[in-house]
């Protein structure tokens, strides 16, 4: 029970109050304990990166085990996927054959990706977005001046909406902005606190 | 016209060209592209997972005799015990370190940050119309989040103008997304457009 | 049924290939419209130029393949204006991909005859986002001890100067988000208020409005938001990359969704007018915790 329950809250809260501690109290014993803390921690991380691959590895032989139909696409990502580790790792991330599958495979399908969306937003605009209420219009009509005061098109079809575009970013953007962020930043520094006190065990396994 | 002989920009050609298909209708040369860029992104991650463990433990702990390091290695390794139901507890070792000092590090920078910068850079400097908008806006966007409990005529009010800025801000964020992923789709564009069919 | 009607239902493939044609079109036939320079973007420009001549600066590349095309351009134009200014370069990284972005565009640094090691530094991946961050912050050779190309970091002539984030006159952040990574408010608490470094950001557009607080707070000493900002730097910087030849697409696309957004709302009203359909769906009610209408 020490083990599963207590052992974690007493990490979590020795390391939450040691590096707070250093931040705001100049001593070097503590700063140096506080270094040691951020380094292992980072240490820490690095395998954290590799849980990704186990679970995809998981989920895609499962996928080829059961045969579902989607074999060929998961054995194509393993494929994809132990040609670039073993590109990666034996021929370096600087040899032409990382960089090709960096430059030629990763980036433009990346990109392509998230670019799929200015597609989306376009048939989004013409058949969801209504100024059906006032909060509807004004998150319209903002989004329609920044728009257009952020291209050059625009600021010559409407010249107004370039100002408007700066006003609305560095003043209304602002005020509505600020709040939301200080909101989420009490929000954040509560819920920190709970994780170093203990009272959010779920956030590391705990129930 | 002059296309590319470049095998590299034919296949990063037809991979944009494969994701844009599915823009007419799911198909096959789309869900290839996608698992393929799925398992290059996951093998490039352990790439460079394997080059940061180098540089931050190994190294330190082989080359500069830094033997503590073999702790929180151990530590990282107990984060795949979480593939094995009997001992998956284990995992919450390296796990409330992470959090543990994540949140500590996240909480001494965000008091000063996102709450006392913010705060003085609204209240100070209130000589002109503008900065009294913006205090406004975060004095009532706030009063959104947190007065909630009961809502009278003066806090309807305030709540109700705060949800206002609260659009125009979403507004403006919403303007500034469009721009993001048109760029993207420039991009890749310039790429088909140009680089490939040399147009 | 009127022609709104008929325009609501029209294959929504007709609209992609509308949006196809706005972006290809341009970038076949480029316009040449000319772009101002606005605020932001001379304040940052400015701001860089003000920085010593000589000094080092520190520069996360924080994105992933997705952002390309807003950030590496951002990144072009303000190395090549930290090259004329002879101010030496340090790169970071806290998405698997930002190395070798970082590598790719910290080639425009050998133009102006820098030394690796001794001039700029490629330092590579970090792991654990902020924690390691702050950690590089104050003392930076104990997180990296090989660079990106696996050599010795200790060695360099360019880390033996350095001993805290301090040490820097600037840092700056090519940022798409904190998910996976280090993302702004990471930075300023990092660079900024830990150590009284001032930060730039070159952010994606989906960034640009949430960190325009920093900007205004004075926290932040300039940002630059995506392919625009890059098009309008280079104008700066006076040489013209992919930002510039971007922006005549980025227009047009632009004016057919505001175009989408009206003639959809217009239709909207005239189903109302003649009592039609008021267009997809029920006007909705705003959510709100503990509720208006308590």
């Amino acid at each position: 029970m020490f083990a599963k329950r207590t052992l974690p809250t007493i990490i979590a809260f020795i390391c939450g109050v040691t590096v707070v501690f250093a931040y705001f109290i100049n001593v070097p014993f503590i700063q140096d304990r506080a270094q040691s803390i951020l380094r292992w921690q980072a240490v820490i991380a690095v395998f954290a990166l590799g849980l990704g691959a186990v679970n995809i590895i998981r989920v895609h032989v499962s996928n080829i085990q059961r045969s579902k139909g989607q074999n060929f696409y998961s054995l194509a990502l393993l494929i994809t996927f132990a040609i670039t580790i073993l590109v990666g790792v034996f021929l370096g991330q600087n040899s032409t054959a990382y960089k090709f599958i960096f430059d030629y495979i990763n980036v433009p399908t990346g990109s392509a990706i998230f670019s799929l969306l200015a597609f989306y937003i376009g048939t989004a605009a013409y058949r969801a977005f209504r100024a059906k209420n006032v909060e509807a219009a004004i998150l319209l009509l903002t989004g329609c001046i920044v728009m257009l005061g952020r291209v050059p098109l625009g600021a010559k079809i409407l010249p107004v909406s370039v100002p408007l575009t700066d006003w609305i970013m560095s003043v209304l953007n602002v005020g509505g902005q600020r709040g939301v962020m200080i909101a989420g930043a009490i929000g954040f520094i509560a819920v920190s606190l709970r994780i170093i006190v203990g009272l959010e065990r779920r956030s590391y396994g705990g129930e | 016209m002059k296309i590319s002989t470049d095998i590299g920009v034919w296949i990063g050609a037809l991979a944009a060209l494969g994701i844009y298909s599915v823009l007419i209708k799911d198909n096959p040369f789309y869900r290839f592209v996608e698992h393929v860029f799925v398992g290059a992104s996951a093998g490039i991650a352990v790439v460079v997972g394997v080059n940061t463990f180098k540089s931050t433990a190994w190294s330190p702990m082989t080359v500069e005799g830094d033997y503590l390091l073999i702790i929180p290695m151990i530590a990282g390794l107990l984060l795949y015990t979480r593939y094995f139901p009997n001992i998956a507890w284990l995992n919450r070792i390296p796990l409330s370190f992470l959090m543990g000092t994540s949140a500590g590090v996240a909480m001494r920078g965000a008091i000063e940050s996102q709450i006392v910068g913010q705060v003085s850079a609204t209240m100070i400097n209130l000589n002109s119309i503008d900065a009294w908008i913006v205090f406004i806006g975060t004095v009532t966007s706030l009063s959104y989040f947190f007065l909630t409990w009961k809502t009278g005529k003066v806090t309807g009010v305030t709540s109700k103008l705060g949800r206002y800025f609260m659009m125009a801000a979403f507004g403006a964020a919403f303007g500034n997304t469009v721009m993001g992923r048109v760029s993207a789709a420039i991009g890749r564009f310039q790429f088909i457009l140009n680089t490939w069919l040399g147009l | 049924m009127d022609i709104f009607e008929k325009l609501q239902s029209l294959d929504r493939r007709l609209f992609y290939l509308l949006m196809a044609l706005a972006i290809a079109i341009p970038i076949i036939n480029p316009i040449g419209l000319p772009i101002d320079i606005t605020d932001p973007v001379k304040k940052t420009y400015e701001f860089v130029e003000s920085l010593p001549n000589g000094s080092t600066v520190v520069i996360g590349f924080d994105y992933e393949p997705g952002d390309e095309i807003d950030l590496s351009p951002i990144a072009e134009a303000v190395l090549h204006q930290l090259a004329r200014k002879n101010i030496r370069v340090v790169a970071l990284a806290s998405f698997p991909a930002g190395p070798t972005f970082a590598e790719e565009a910290l080639l425009v640094l050998e133009e102006y005859g820098y030394e690796y090691g001794k001039d700029y530094v490629n330092l590579g991946h970090y792991a654990g986002g902020e924690p390691t961050l702050a950690a590089f912050a104050t003392d930076p050779t104990s997180i990296f001890v090989r660079d990106w190309f696996g050599n010795d970091v200790s060695s360099m002539p360019l880390m033996k100067e350095l001993t805290s984030m301090k040490d820097f006159s600037m840092a700056m952040t090519l940022n798409d988000g904190p998910t996976g990574g280090t993302g702004t408010h990471e930075w300023v608490r990092q660079a900024v208020m830990a150590h009284d470094v001032p930060l730039i950001m070159g952010v994606t557009g989906v960034l640009y409005a949430s960190n325009q607080t920093y900007v205004q707070s004075g926290q932040c000493k300039g940002i630059l938001a995506g392919l625009r900002a890059a098009a309008e730097y280079e104008q700066l910087i006076d040489r013209k990359g992919i930002g510039t030849t971007g922006m005549d697409a980025q227009s047009m696309a632009h004016i057919l969704i505001v175009a989408f957004v009206i003639l959809g709302n217009i239709g909207m009203l005239m189903s109302k007018k003649e009592g039609g359909r008021p267009g997809p769906g029920p006007a909705s009610k705003p959510a709100t915790p503990g509720g208006e209408g308590k």
